[in-house]
């Protein structure tokens, strides 16, 4: 098996990209091949065309931004490994970034051994990938992120939409909507109404032309759209989700449950009881199935799932090469809160429980 | 500060249980230790720096991070961290015969008491 790894560096700024390419070539030497793309549309078609092991993106660029970019190549391609390499330091990005698939946030380096520190990091990751057929990632791909990429592709598609109730197409020619039919509804209404569809399944198909074209907006605007829409309607139902046969999760054995040992003073405790404050199912593809909160304002259901897409990608790379065994629970202890993530074979939850004392129970 | 970090982890390095140490301080010092023949250098040095990216992503979602835990079928990765931002991992056997309880105790009571 060859051991050359293939990386490709996305970047707008295009002679920075040369520079890249030149340091990247001269410390990777011949164990390294290098692809570069100037947007996130050049950088997919690289993606789908060959087969990359490691993607490095520039934070900050035109149409999609790097984090955007992260989190749709998680969905899409949640094998292939991403880093994020800018000149933007804040915490916030750098959390944001990690917290939606990036392997690796760096800083765009500014001396000879800046790149070198930033080859061997990339280098690791890249030498390091888990095995293949190992299974874990929670994949959720959408209705909206499989238009976004074929759009930003620019490719040529037909998307059949199925319900139980009714079968829709959306009609893409070289990354353009050009038409959509839903039943009787035609052009943007018929897409829109796709859009809001919930509880069915999309099916990719070889571009036909379609009898006439109804729709000329641009696509970012027709998504913009579509979620403005229903986010005011307050639909916040399952998107619709790719047919595919689904991932399961890795296999739990019910142990025995263990606690950490308790080193605070504890006179709090003592009196107190836990109460479930929050509780989030998903299906094993990232679908919420069950979502509560004891405190509405506190709701946040794509964090939570975001969170839980985090959780089953970094327990599969901890475990990657040592002798841990299969994944089970991630645990957080606080003063007045725990917090338990569960990966099952065909569900996933979030589990929050606060501690009440008996007069707040009561 | 740092040498003290190693310092402690060397002379526990022997613990039975314990398969690996970690010490995070972010932006300053990233260091692994571990406590078997067995296990590959550059799979723990994968793992750690997956563990220490966990508290930023834990921090943006408002969650104590303090105190959390991986745990898989065969073991634990136990993390504390202290008030200064230092976290500590421990690699360890999850069967409670094979890493006592008084051991982890001990160990993370010894880890806040450092300076």
């Amino acid at each position: 098996m060859s051991d050359i790894k293939r990386v490709l560096f996305v970047d707008d700024q295009t002679d920075l990209l040369d520079v890249i390419r030149n340091m990247m070539a001269q410390l990777a030497g011949a164990s390294w091949e290098i692809d570069c793309a100037a947007n996130a549309a050049e950088g997919l078609n690289i993606i789908q065309q060959r087969q990359i092991d490691l993607v490095v993106l520039d934070l900050h660029m035109p149409v999609i931004d790097g984090a955007q970019f992260v989190s749709l190549l998680n969905r899409k391609h949640p094998n292939l490994l991403k880093a994020v390499l800018t000149s933007d330091a804040s915490e916030e990005q750098r959390a944001l970034c990690l917290s939606r698939g990036a392997e690796l946030y760096l800083q765009k380096p500014r001396s000879a051994e800046e790149w070198q520190i930033v080859y061997k990091s990339l280098n690791e990751v890249v030498r390091f990938k888990p095995q293949d057929g190992f299974r874990g990632v929670l994949r959720r791909v959408g209705l909206q992120d499989v238009l976004q990429m074929e759009c930003l592709s620019r490719h040529s598609a037909l998307l059949e939409i199925a319900t139980k109730e009714l079968r829709g197409y959306i009609y893409i020619r070289e990354g353009q909507i050009i038409h959509a039919e839903a039943g009787e509804r035609f052009g943007e209404d018929a897409f829109h109404y796709l859009m809001r569809l919930s509880g069915g399944e999309f099916a990719q198909k070889p571009f036909v032309e379609p009898a006439r074209r109804t729709i000329s907006a641009q696509w970012e605007f027709l998504l913009m759209e579509s979620a403005r829409k229903r986010d005011e309607s307050g639909d916040h139902t399952p998107e619709i989700t790719q047919f595919a046969t689904p991932t399961p999760l890795p296999t739990l054995s019910r142990n025995e449950t263990q606690f950490l040992p308790n080193l605070a003073p504890r006179p709090v405790r003592e009196i107190a009881r836990p109460q479930i404050a929050e509780f989030v199912v998903l299906s094993s593809q990232g679908d919420v199935l069950y979502d509560w909160s004891r405190d509405p304002r506190d709701q946040d259901v794509s964090g939570r799932v975001s969170f839980l897409e985090f959780v089953s990608q970094k327990a599969r790379q901890i475990a990657s090469g040592l002798p841990l065994g299969t994944f089970e629970s991630f645990e957080i202890y606080g003063s007045k809160s725990r917090i338990l993530a569960q990966l099952e074979n065909d569900h996933a939850f979030y589990v929050k429980t606060t501690l009440a004392t008996e007069q707040e129970a009561a | 500060m740092s040498n003290a970090f190693e310092s402690w982890i060397s002379q526990n390095t022997d613990t039975p249980g314990v398969l690996a140490f970690g010490i995070y301080v972010q932006g300053k010092m990233n260091f692994v230790q571990s406590c078997s023949a067995n296990l590959e250098s550059q799979s723990l040095e994968n793992a750690w720096r997956c563990v220490a990216e966990t508290i930023p992503v834990l921090q943006l979602n408002r969650f104590p991070t303090a105190r959390f835990r991986f745990v898989y079928g065969e073991g634990v990765v136990h993390c504390e961290r202290r008030k200064d931002g230092t976290c500590l991992g421990i690699f360890a056997r999850r069967d409670e015969r094979e890493f006592p309880r008084e051991q982890l105790d001990r160990l993370l009571t010894e880890f806040h008491a450092l300076s």
